[in-house]
């Protein structure tokens, strides 16, 4: 019996995918991974016309796209006072179990700015793809992909209560809102906090790229009102 | 090629058909009410499967169906029907060509079938669908109706089905060619094609006056 | 009294702003646009989208000379080559992924088959077609859903296999895995000898095994922005993309040429089994090789008949008593190029899709005919439209 998807051209079954040696590192330097500091991105909304909003966010080896379908109705057939959001993240990159885990983490964060109760009856569907290259890991990124929602979101007009963003230290993804006051999530990807003076520490550095990324987007969606006046 | 109408009993209308060794049962119900997801408001609906010789469907049988609907749509006299839903399904008995490569045969038997079936479910049409494969070999000659050695060995392959109004071939409506070839290749696929479907259509007549006569 | 006066409507003609036309008649918004001589997209009747082509764009890779590249140990493992395209609002990003299989249908010519007839079965023109590969696409066109796959991709994914597989771009010679072999040297150090030179192919002869392997490939093409249809879009995407493959070298473990395992099978028969690891040199690669003459590039047209009564200008001169009838009676039948939009792709039932060589040789042709009569005139034109875009196209690419 044919176990494969009917649906799909996946080629013969017996295929192996190609296997590369495990890199053996040969000096101690290169165990030790410096991760890239924050780059501000390119930044390109309104790109694709079969959805409500989209964004693309662009550094040098990362891009990031997400696209909002929504308010749209749902199929759900319950009255529902609030609006659904779901988010679908796609990519080659990281398992699936994983990347399930930060889709429920962003739906828990966006649902914190998103203004729910003006869409009853209605689903939001955000859709992230990341075409990356594995530099590290997800926790890295999480700013990016939440620069991207946000802009997203603006960009299909749906209400939000803030422009919230995200910092990135030390395995710590820290998503906030209302210039700094408030944590609205917190993403960690392996090892336990050892004491609170350096998750205080790296508490402060993601609040200032948070302040750096909100000052990104706020001129970033200035210069499009902008251009939109003067066309 | 051989057909024999009214081979099915439970359905409206059904066609046995073969050509070489290829070899199709087409059946025909309708019309019929639809599902609620199937319902066109202003016309009939179509619905159409295709089952393979062996094995279960893939993309490749999906790439047959939306064929084959591209060519029956416009035969049928959609509007008549509002509301209601004309399905067909499409059972393979034998491919007669090696089904990693080629779909052309089954294409072609599937639309003449279809058009046998279609006339014995007494559906309104607004022409009959015939078709024919044509291959070019190295050596550039025409080979029409090809078996599989054909295929294999053809520097094109081409699937050519007109529509017959009033007795004529009238409108292209598929060409489906892959290979390499030029234009002067299409136009005398297309010429060729004509003569042979014209030559079709006069079976068809034949086949459904003697079965009118016996009737 | 009242009632009565009530009850006489007084019937105003609706107009609609264009935009809301086109959205509850897009047939008649069409036809408007058209006797204007112009597109709902502003586009003239033979005008093509602007077409933007990155190869290597999404797996990045540091080049180095000659034909081998230096893949960063830490990535790129799996993309062996990649396509951004983008047609006017729609992105095509395709990337090519590789897999090794082993050959057992080889047959016992093909055995003996040695290499000084490789490298003429390239360039020559073969018809067997049992003599040429395809990749095997995955087509996702992404429009806000989840679930199964529609209709619409499994067609193309099919169409694009089987026109890649019958325009015979791809030889089953040049996926043939050339496996080296890596030694331990008596100094402990690790060396990879491939049989590239006279001599080391009498080492690696003596040591591989006699087993053969091709390579196999897979393409994922992901549709971004869908505004119309786009098997070519998918299928330039994808020639692209191949252009851009580099095929790891592969190598097999000194250690394991030589690997024997006996296997008790049910207590009864002793069966000899061999299992070789094939790895991929993370070092070094060569290009995929390619029927140059036989790249092609696709193009789509539609042909409708426009229709008279949608005329504005006859609109406009309805009062003219002077206007002949019969002249704004006649049918014209009009070939657009690129097919694009709601109104175009509902409207549009005659489509042509035409895959040429920019030489003028076609790969791929289909012809729908569901609508407007489709005459020689009409093909004739978007057959010489289709080699002016393949033409455009390939420089595009080259460009790159």
């Amino acid at each position: 019996m044919n176990v494969q998807d009917r649906r799909r051209i996946l080629g013969p079954i017996e295929a192996k995918p190609l296997a590369f040696p495990e890199t053996k590192s040969t000096s101690n330097e290169e165990t030790t991974v410096v991760l890239p500091e924050f780059q501000a991105p390119s930044i390109q909304t309104n790109l694709l016309k079969n959805c409500n909003g989209s964004c693309i966010i662009e550094n040098e080896n990362t891009s990031i796209l997400s696209s909002i379908y929504g308010p749209r109705s749902t199929r759900s057939n319950l009255f529902e006072s609030r609006c659904l959001i779901n988010v679908t993240i796609k990519s080659a990159v990281f398992p699936t179990s994983e990347l399930k885990e930060l889709s429920s983490f962003l739906i828990n964060v966006l649902e914190s700015f998103v203004c729910l109760e003006l869409y009853p009856k209605a689903g939001i569907d955000v859709f992230i793809n990341l075409n990356i290259e594995q530099v590290s890991d997800l926790s890295w990124y999480i700013p990016y992909i939440m620069m991207s929602i946000v802009l997203g979101l603006v960009d299909a007009g749906i209400e939000i209560s803030d422009l919230p963003g995200c910092g990135f230290n030390d395995n710590n993804a820290i998503c906030f809102t209302k210039n700094g006051s408030e944590v609205i999530g917190i993403w960690r990807d392996k090892g336990d906090i050892k004491d609170e003076s350096s998750f205080g520490d790296s508490l402060d550095i993601c609040k200032d790229q948070y302040l750096q990324i909100k000052g990104l987007m706020a001129s970033y969606l200035l210069s499009k009102l902008d251009d939109d006046k003067s066309t | 090629m051989n057909t024999r109408t009214g081979y099915l009993e439970n359905v409206d209308g059904s066609c046995l058909y073969s050509l070489n060794s290829t070899k199709v049962i087409a059946a025909v119900t309708g019309p019929v009410e639809p599902k609620a997801r199937q319902e066109l408001p202003t016309q009939l609906a179509l619905e159409i499967n295709i089952r393979p010789a062996c094995g279960v469907p893939t993309t490749r049988e999906v790439n047959i169906q939306d064929k084959v609907r591209a060519v029956i749509t416009p035969t049928l006299a959609l509007y008549k029907y509002p509301r209601q839903l004309c399905q067909i399904t499409l059972q393979l008995l034998q491919a007669g060509e090696t089904e990693s490569y080629f779909h052309e045969l089954e294409l072609v038997a599937c639309v003449n079938s279809t058009t046998y079936a279609l006339v014995d479910s007494g559906i309104a049409l607004k022409g009959i669908a015939l078709g024919t494969t044509i291959v070019i070999t190295e050596g550039n000659k025409l080979i029409t109706e090809p078996t599989d050695e054909n295929l294999k060995n053809a520097k094109s392959t081409h699937v050519v089905v007109y529509m017959i109004e009033n007795s004529k071939p009238t409108n292209l409506l598929l060409m489906d060619s892959y290979g390499d070839f030029d234009q002067n290749d299409v136009f005398k696929v297309l010429e060729q094609s004509e003569i042979k479907i014209n030559e079709l259509n006069k079976n068809f007549r034949e086949y459904m006056k003697t079965k009118l006569n016996n009737l | 009294m009242t009632d009565v006066e009530e009850s006489t409507v007084e019937v105003h003609p609706v107009s609609f702003p264009p935009e809301i036309l086109a959205r509850i008649s897009p047939d008649l918004s069409l036809q408007r646009h058209l006797s204007l001589g112009f597109r709902p997209s502003s586009r003239g009747f033979e005008e093509f989208r602007d077409i933007t082509i990155n190869t290597g764009d999404v797996t990045r890779r540091i080049q180095s000379d000659d034909n081998s590249v230096k893949i960063p140990p830490n990535n790129g493992k799996q993309g062996l080559g990649s396509c951004v395209l983008k047609q006017g609002d729609v992105f095509v990003i395709t990337q090519i992924t590789g897999g090794i299989i082993e050959d057992i249908t080889l047959s016992k010519n093909d055995m003996e088959l040695e290499d000084d007839t490789e490298l003429l079965e390239i360039t020559k023109e073969h018809s067997d077609i049992t003599k040429y590969s395809s990749v095997y696409p995955v087509v996702e066109i992404n429009r806000g859903r989840m679930g199964a796959c529609t209709d619409e991709e499994m067609t193309i994914s099919q169409r694009l296999y089987d026109s890649l597989l019958h325009s015979h771009i791809l030889t089953q010679d040049v996926l043939r895995v050339e496996p080296g072999v890596r030694i331990t040297n008596e100094d402990g150090s690790v060396s990879i000898i491939y049989p590239d030179t006279k001599e080391n192919k009498e080492i690696t002869n003596a040591l591989k095994p006699k087993k053969k392997w091709s390579y196999v490939l897979y393409a994922k093409i992901e549709v971004f922005g869908r505004t119309g249809p786009v098997y070519d879009m998918c299928w330039n995407s994808l020639i692209a993309a191949l252009q851009s493959v580099k095929l790891p070298r592969t190598f097999i473990d000194e250690r394991a040429t030589d690997l024997k395992m006996t296997v008790r099978a049910r207590g009864r028969n002793a069966v000899v089994m061999e299992t070789y690891n094939l790895l991929c040199d993370p070092n070094e690669s060569t290009n995929l090789q390619l029927r140059e003459n036989s790249i092609s590039y696709a193009s789509t047209y539609g042909i409708i008949d426009l229709d008279p009564e949608a005329d504005i200008t006859n609109l406009e001169n309805n009062d003219d008593v002077d206007e002949p009838m019969d002249e704004g009676l006649e049918t014209k039948t009009v070939l657009l190029a690129d097919i694009d939009g709601e109104a175009e792709e509902t409207s549009i039932k005659s489509t042509i899709s035409i895959t040429a060589c920019p030489n003028g040789r076609f790969k791929q042709f289909s012809v729908v005919g569901g609508g407007a009569k489709i005459t020689k005139e009409l093909l004739m034109r978007s057959i010489t439209l289709s080699k002016q875009r393949s033409r455009d196209i390939t420089l595009k690419v080259q460009t790159v």
